[in-house]
């Protein structure tokens, strides 16, 4: 079997922990607190009138993978989030498919954010230039109606965003902190006033209501399956582990208060809109259903527009520069791991930002948003195809979870998932987490929500593994590395020493005692065995 | 469900503050739903919201209160 080093932070060069608690928050929050402004809109002219419900289901299976997340995240506080899970727990191979569908996620949310933070922009070009420019369409070959400024406006937005992320975490990080802290005070507003001056609870019973009797089971679950994409951001916070200071500390608050947060705004979201506009408006106007709360609350509505508008182009830009910094840093993690080309494996010596993955996977999400141009709605092909990759990825962090309970009981856990039922196992008393459980379940029926209901995410997410899947083949077999199997991992020594870089010197005693004792009991059962053998050898 | 504990505060910051002001947001927004909601129409998701912003701005208030009472027990 060949034998490598597992990408051991201490024999490389490392990523710079300027994160804080602050900073971790708003990181996690400028991808989560962004995708309700993209998701609103779809998930209400989906599922109607039970979008709130819509929103809950998706938002308690959401908490199940936030609980399950916190756990593994400060754990193994490293940059690989959901991938590198996966391969502590299962291996390689499973390793990379994880990887890969949570790669496909995070340039989708480059793109995806970046064209919708330029449609909040455009709002104010015909207060500038009389015409609404960003609408502007041409016909380009056999595409028509191509909005070329629009298209424009996303490519400058997602090389900014490059630029930001090459120069290194402290600016970017800065900047999630300045604009995580303006939406969410913005945010708050929005949904208090709303309830407050403009609400109508009748409103929002009778289109409850009707949608009881009238929906289509199939468009609940689209609409359900869409919800999810509400919630995708945790993901981040495992991002940032490698860059976040007393990570175990740290990591356990900051996931638990986002979870919430977060959950709460997508319920709060939904209610206050149906109870202020019928859901049909939200159909008409999908693109920017936050502004159109806002414009409905009484005495602000003339100054709603242009608020909601920089409300969303902010907070979507900061989502779009997590998915830029989420996938160079998942690609740098992978690269580290031997499961995708050491090339990608090289840290700025200046700024200390891994370059060529910031580069290629901003290039990747620059030409997702320029195919998505292509066809009639850039937003819904993206945002169709976003639900796939994070539902597999989850699924595979689920199973990587339980295995790790089991397989790696001596890293010490400064948070479990709640839940647990003490089992017996190799002589060894483990929890095993039945929130685990039922959060599989959820995200599998998510996944098939997923699979059953979305015409193109059913198509190209797949693609996208299988064609991840034969450069992996591809690339181990040529490095003469196994396929399905897995490199050998110096895993105890990795995380005595990604402890100590993150300055857990207490964790790392811990976990050093616990090894010694799991040694010590070996030798006793092996002298215990010894003299047994003998007595069989005779 | 354990999570490590943080050292003591060392003082009463703005942080703080905007968190206990978010939690009495919270408390009387949930009863202004719940106010405006009961006597027309029970609608599920309004009653949810409603309690969860009543039980999130308790929560809020509560670390508040734990820490002032830190504070106060380090003085």
């Amino acid at each position: 079997m060949a034998s490598a080093n597992s990408g051991s932070v201490a024999n490389k060069q490392e990523l710079r922990r300027d994160v804080t608690v602050w900073g971790s928050y708003t990181w996690g929050y400028a991808d989560v607190g962004a995708d309700i402004y993209a998701a609103l809109g779809l998930v209400i002219a989906a599922a109607e009138g039970l979008a709130p419900m819509a929103f809950a289901l998706a938002g308690v299976i959401y908490i199940m993978i936030g609980l399950g997340y916190t756990e593994l995240s400060s754990t193994y506080p490293v940059a690989g989030g959901g991938h590198y899970f996966a391969l502590r727990g299962l291996g390689d191979f499973w390793g990379f498919v994880a990887g890969a569908a949570l790669l496909l996620d995070y340039t989708i949310d480059i793109a995806l954010f970046a064209v919708a933070s330029a449609g909040y922009i455009n709002f104010f070009l015909p207060l500038l230039f009389g015409i609404n420019i960003g609408q502007i369409v041409i016909t380009l070959g056999p595409f028509h109606g191509l909005k070329i400024f629009w298209m424009i406006e996303t490519m400058v937005l997602i090389l900014s965003l490059m630029f930001i992320n090459i120069r290194g975490v402290r600016h970017s990080s800065r900047l999630n902190e300045i604009l995580g802290a303006m939406d969410l005070i913005l945010e708050t507003t929005v949904v208090v006033l709303g309830f407050v001056l403009a609400w109508h609870p009748q409103l929002l019973a009778s289109q409850w209501n009707a949608a009881l009797h009238t929906l289509p089971i199939n468009k609940f679950m689209y609409g359900s399956s869409l919800a999810i994409i509400s919630f995708v951001g945790l993901e981040s916070i495992s991002q940032a582990a490698q860059e976040t200071r007393r990570p175990a500390t740290i990591i356990p608050r900051t996931s638990i208060a986002l979870i919430f947060t977060v959950f709460i705004f997508a319920v709060g979201f939904s209610t206050v809109g149906l109870g202020i506009l019928p859901w049909q408006q939200f159909q008409q106007n999908i693109s920017d259903p936050v502004a159109q709360i806002a414009k409905s609350i009484p005495y602000l509505g003339f100054i709603a527009g242009p608020f909601a508008a920089v409300l969303g182009a902010t907070i979507l830009l900061i989502s779009a520069n997590t998915g830029v910094m989420g996938a160079s840093r998942l690609t740098l993690s992978m690269s580290q791991l031997h499961l995708v080309t050491g090339w990608l494996d090289k840290i700025h010596p200046r700024f200390h930002t891994p370059v060529r993955t910031i580069v290629i996977f901003s290039m990747m999400g620059m030409l997702e948003a320029l195919l998505a141009f292509l066809t009639p709605s850039a937003m819904d092909t993206l945002g169709n195809m976003y639900a796939f990759g994070a539902t597999l990825g989850y699924m595979i962090v689920f199973v990587s979870l339980i295995v790790l309970r089991y397989r790696d009981p001596y890293s010490p856990r400064p948070y479990k998932m709640p839940v647990n039922v003490k089992i017996k196992s190799g002589g060894n008393i483990m929890d095993f987490p039945l929130l685990g459980i039922l959060g599989f379940i959820g995200v599998s029926f998510i996944l098939f929500e997923v699979i059953f209901t979305h015409a193109i995410g059913r198509i190209a997410g797949p693609a996208w593994i299988i064609l991840c899947l034969v450069y992996y083949i591809f690339w181990r077999r040529r490095n003469k590395l196994p396929v399905l199997k897995s490199i050998k991992h110096k895993w105890e020594q990795e995380q005595i020493d990604v402890l100590t870089s993150a300055e857990e010197y207490d964790l790392v005693e811990e976990y050093k005692n616990a090894l010694a004792q799991r040694d010590k009991k070996v030798k006793r059962d092996n002298s215990k065995a010894a003299p047994t053998d003998k007595i069989h050898d005779n | 469900m354990i999570i490590r504990k943080l050292p003591p505060p060392t003082k009463f910051t703005i942080i703080d503050k905007y968190k206990l002001v978010l939690g009495v947001i919270a408390i009387a927004l949930g009863v202004v739903i719940l106010w405006r909601t009961i006597p027309v129409a029970v609608s599920p998701p309004a009653l949810m919201i409603g309690i969860a912003f009543i039980g999130f701005g308790v929560y809020r208030l509560w670390l508040g209160y734990t820490r002032i009472k830190q504070l106060r027990k380090k003085e």
